[in-house]
């Protein structure tokens, strides 16, 4: 029991004594500081140029190489735009021929479409047709536009009435696919009149013709220019004018 | 005149002397800390302007270079390109109702390659929306209704439909018409 009590004091004592030595003695520091001011001061002032100049200056040339991994990247989509931009140049004269067919196909002034009429009497005329009358109608509907809205197709349909043998129907409207002109049989009505031995045929034809239309606010190098040259002309397109009016043209 | 110096005060102790000098010691040696720091900076700062900014400088010009190439130099193709990818595609819904009449005649040819007793065509048709049709009279209802199958059965053309199937009790005859649409593909290939 005794022998319980002296250990409990003298761990008491023992605790007391470290308690004394933990504690901080703050002018003792002062002391200390003071003594090793000049390290103390290298230090600090190492730490200044660190935080504030050389990882900055560290972060900057990261940022600067991660500047040149996106005009890297730039770069790398100019050239494959330029290489294409190449392919396209080097069918410059293709594409022209194209343009320049649909151009005439599909023409921009009214001027066209009033010979076009002149070409469809002239072509009934020629295979022993009678017309009775021809005319324009006045409405014009708009087919398909651009996203811009400024240009885009119209029709312009002409209404004829002829008369004739049937053979001469067939021959006229052969005549009609097989020239220059493109335009759509829109409506057709083809009846016998007479008797079969008589031969004798009236035809209501609907031709349609279709014309670009521009607004005035429509500026072509503005709106051609920004499509993407990744976009390919429709290739539907292309091979119908190639089979219907390149490829005959020079077979002729 | 001769001097004489007298150091009356008691010598520094031992352990101090010890203290100062490892004090000395660490006070040069912590000075090439922030001389070394600054050496970094400046290499760091020579770094970045002849080097890193000067690559970067370089690529910028190239972009530049290579953007004002494609805006200029190449702007009569893009244009060209542009107006060619526009107008197909404008024309594309217009070449669809592209069907040249005599396919109809052909069609008309091949069906009934020769005079059939009791069929007659009495004329030819086309509508806005693009179907054609064959208008005709034959003999009986029953007749009519194998030149319907002979339509429906031929590959090119889908969508048959009759219209206006009447009897005529005069003429002793069933006239009508043969509505129906060309298959564009197959006109095509």
């Amino acid at each position: 029991m005794e022998k319980d009590i002296e250990s409990i004091i003298v761990s008491d004592i023992e605790k007391t004594r470290t308690q004394k030595t933990e504690k901080v003695d703050f002018n003792e520091v002062m002391t200390e500081a003071r003594f090793h001011f000049l390290p103390l001061l290298s230090i600090a002032f190492f730490a200044v140029i660190l935080f504030t100049a050389v990882i900055p200056n560290v972060q900057k040339i990261f940022n600067t190489i991660d500047e040149i991994d996106v005009l890297k990247e730039k770069d790398k989509g100019l050239n494959s735009r330029i290489t294409k931009l190449e392919e396209l140049r080097d069918q410059n004269a293709q594409m022209q021929e194209i343009i320049d067919k649909i151009n005439f196909i599909v023409p921009t002034g009214n001027s066209e479409v009033v010979k076009f009429r002149e070409r469809i009497a002239g072509s009934a005329n020629a295979n022993a047709l009678g017309l009775e009358s021809s005319k324009s109608s006045e409405t014009l509907k708009i087919i398909s536009e651009l996203e811009s809205g400024n240009f885009g197709i119209i029709e312009i349909p002409s209404e004829f009435n002829i008369r004739g043998i049937f053979l001469g129907f067939r021959n006229f409207l052969n005549s009609l696919y097989q020239g220059k002109d493109f335009f759509i049989v829109n409506q057709m009505g083809l009846n016998g009149i007479k008797s079969l031995t008589q031969d004798e045929w009236a035809g209501e034809i609907n031709l349609v013709k279709y014309q670009f239309f521009a607004d005035e606010g429509f500026d072509p190098a503005e709106v051609y220019a920004n499509i993407s040259e990744n976009e390919v002309p429709n290739p539907d397109v292309i091979n119908f004018l190639q089979s219907r009016f390149i490829t005959y043209e020079e077979s002729l | 005149m001769r001097a004489f110096v007298f150091n009356l005060l008691p010598g520094k102790p031992k352990e101090l002397e010890v203290k100062e000098e490892n004090r000395d010691r660490l006070s040069v040696r912590s000075a090439v800390l922030p001389l070394a720091a600054a050496l970094v900076w400046l290499g760091l700062i020579v770094f970045n302007g002849l080097v890193v900014e000067k690559v970067k400088l370089n690529w910028q010009q190239a972009v530049v270079n290579k953007e004002n190439k494609i805006e200029v130099q190449y702007l009569p193709v893009r244009i060209k390109h542009g107006e060619l990818v526009s107008k197909t595609n404008l024309l594309i819904d217009v070449i669809q109702k592209d069907i040249k009449p005599e396919v109809v005649f052909v069609l008309t040819e091949t069906l009934f390659p020769q005079t059939e007793a009791g069929i007659q065509i009495k004329g030819y048709g086309r509508e806005d929306d693009g179907a054609f049709s064959v208008s005709l009279s034959t003999a009986s209802y029953n007749q009519f209704a194998q030149v319907i199958r002979r339509f429906s059965n031929y590959e090119g053309i889908k969508d048959v439909r009759s219209l206006g199937v009447t009897f005529d009790s005069k003429l002793n005859e069933v006239s009508g018409s043969v509505h129906f649409f060309f298959k564009f593909e197959n006109l095509n290939t």
